[in-house]
């Protein structure tokens, strides 16, 4: 029997329908910390690198994780796969793994994406007065041990 | 407006933007990832609550009799396709439980709370839903009888009434010793299911000899009793207590699934697992105090001892409808309705049709028939109430996750010329696989409900 698009998206609509509400609310939370690192990051030096790695692997973990349980999560075992099961658990894994990568990014990009605090504006404090920096001494010789004669 | 005003729109902008903290740029970003929000909530709240995909402006009255998978299924796709049609459901039952579940419950392997919903949640608001069951077809007159004397008449008729389980005709046998005295039987209520958990429990535990019966006719799901037999069995391995019981399992012929590839595989696997079979063994009687079973065979009648025994009853259409104008008076499919196999159109009354269990038709009185019956009669109901001719056919097709171990399963998926018909090409039919036990265990209640939405 041949499922189309739309109904298959139906049944994964109807598989989640009792937890709409939670995924909605992360989302959401995803979203906000995603709007909150793009205005805390104005005028800092951003890192995107490094929390980029370490999502990839956040994300490689749970593809491991769930390589490893998803037969006994499931009441069966690695005993009872062959052929196609192997596939799809790889799938499932890399799904589950993508999932929660793009899901722990927006908290990662928080935590690890600032490199540096923004530099203070000069201009606008007329009234500050700068202090005279005293004048760099000269560079002493390096002090060499005396070797006796 | 000039280019003046441009630019003062835009060093608005700007500010405002700077004001809040962002870049242009940034304002870009956030807008573009709103704009996919927004795209997605609107997609999901389209699948929630879809509009009509087309509307056939009626004013027919639709009776639907029975609100389970098939009637509701009925009932939300005729709200959705006509405009303006009286459609009317007759169900007393509030309640709705997930019947390809109950195997699930009686082996152990669900709780019983997945089973339970209530109807209330699938009747679309458009729909009259009578709480009453019809207990007369008049279909010479156009109308039906329910329990409360209320005469309700139609225009089209929908029977959606599922199958009555015959407790009665195996002597000695009835609901209450479900879960007493080494009874089991899952084919009824999720309670009944429950309780059989225990008696299969017990017998697990302490093994014995177990008795799996198959009874003769049509009955629905008729895998379930195999997939009971198998199930028990690899509890009791699981458990390590194989070798405490002696299994047998009797069907009424000499067959033990229609489909042939699917029949050879059973006929290897169950001896392998030390499953003896019992060809032309219907179950006659049971005496529960001295815990034996009398089977009606060829050579006469034979009576046997059990600790365990799944018992499956016979079936048929309910006793109303069973005796009504509506049902074949010729066999095979004598007492159920008699419809035309392929477009599901009764086949002396041309504004009656069917869906679901209660069909006479050659296979299928399965969850997966119903999806594949529905669209197919609520079609050719509405062509015929448009005046065409009907031109939707259902090809027969039905399926069974035959759930083999724990954690392994055949999906077996057939039409009426019983060759495999697999709706994921590659999972093989032939082989027990890890993904169709994950269909069954995970999935398929959530393509129940979107069936029920009519959705699928």
């Amino acid at each position: 029997m041949a499922f189309s698009i739309m109904g298959l998206l139906a049944v994964v609509l109807e598989f989640f329908r009792g937890w709409l509400w939670f995924i909605g609310l992360f989302l959401l939370l995803d979203f906000a910390l995603t709007f909150y690192f793009l205005k805390r990051s104005t005028g800092c030096r951003t890192c995107w690198v490094l929390p980029a790695y370490v999502t990839i692997g956040f994300g490689v973990f749970i593809f491991i994780l769930s390589m490893i349980t998803l037969p006994t999560i499931t009441k069966s075992s690695w005993a009872a796969l062959s052929g196609i099961d192997y596939l799809a658990l790889i799938g499932a894994s890399i799904g589950f793994g993508a999932l929660f990568a793009i899901l722990a990014f927006p908290f990662i990009l928080n935590l690890l994406g600032i490199r540096s605090r923004p530099r203070p504006d000069n201009t606008g404090q007329a009234t500050r007065t700068e202090t005279p920096t005293p004048p760099k001494a000269p560079p002493q010789p390096a002090m060499t041990e005396k070797v006796a004669d | 407006m000039s280019s003046q005003d441009d630019k003062r729109v835009k060093d608005a902008v700007d500010r405002a933007l700077k004001g809040a903290g962002l870049s242009r740029r940034d304002f870009l970003k956030l807008s573009s990832g709103g704009a996919l929000l927004a795209g997605a909530a609107a997609g999901t709240g389209s699948l929630l609550h879809s509009p009509p995909a087309r509307a056939v402006s009626t004013n027919a009255r639709i009776v639907i009799v029975g609100a389970g998978a098939a009637g509701l299924s009925c009932a939300t796709r005729l709200a959705r396709e006509l405009d303006g049609a009286d459609v009317i459901l007759i169900d007393r039952r509030q309640d709705h439980y997930y019947q390809p579940g109950l195997t699930l419950v009686g082996t152990g392997v669900w709780q019983t709370e997945k089973l339970l919903d209530r109807n209330r949640r699938y009747v679309p608001s458009s729909v009259n839903w009578v709480h009453d069951m019809v207990i007369e077809y008049d279909p010479d007159n156009n109308r039906v009888v329910t329990e409360t004397g209320q005469v309700i008449e139609y225009d089209f008729l929908m029977v959606a009434t599922g199958v009555q389980v015959n407790y009665s005709v195996i002597e000695g046998m009835s609901e209450n010793l479900i879960g007493h005295r080494g009874v089991g039987c899952v084919y009824d209520r999720p309670e009944l299911a429950e309780r059989t958990w225990q008696a299969v429990d017990h017998f697990v535990n302490e093994g014995g000899i177990g008795l799996f019966t198959r009874p003769p006719g049509d009955m629905k799901c008729a895998g379930a009793p195999l997939k009971v037999t198998m199930l028990t069995e690899s509890r009791m391995k699981e458990r390590g207590t194989r070798d405490r019981a002696e299994m047998h399992y009797l069907p009424p012929g000499t067959s033990l699934f229609s489909q042939p590839h699917t029949e050879d595989f059973l006929r290897r696997n169950l001896p392998q697992r030390d499953i003896h079979i019992h060809w032309d063994h219907p179950l006659k009687a049971i005496d529960p105090d001295r815990k034996t079973a009398t089977f009606k065979t060829p050579l006469g009648d034979e009576t046997l001892d059990y600790d365990f025994i799944h018992v499956v009853p016979p079936m048929s259409a309910p006793d109303a409808l069973r005796y009504s104008p509506l049902a074949a008076q010729e066999a095979p499919f004598r007492g159920w309705l008699e419809v035309d196999r392929f477009t599901l159109q009764h086949t002396r009354y041309p504004n009656v049709f069917g869906a679901g269990d209660v069909n006479g038709v050659p296979v299928g009185k399965t969850a997966a028939s119903v999806k594949a019956q529905v669209p197919v009669a609520v079609e050719n109901m509405i062509q015929i109430i448009q005046g065409a001719t009907p031109t939707a056919a259902y090809d027969g097709y039905t399926s069974c996750p035959l759930i083999t171990e724990l954690g392994q399963a055949i999906l077996v998926e057939f039409d009426y010329d019983l060759n495999m018909k697999p709706s994921f090409p590659f999972i093989s039919p032939y082989q027990e696989h890890w993904v169709p036990w994950v269909m069954k265990d995970r999935l398929l209640l959530a393509a129940y409900k979107a069936m029920l939405r009519g959705r699928i």
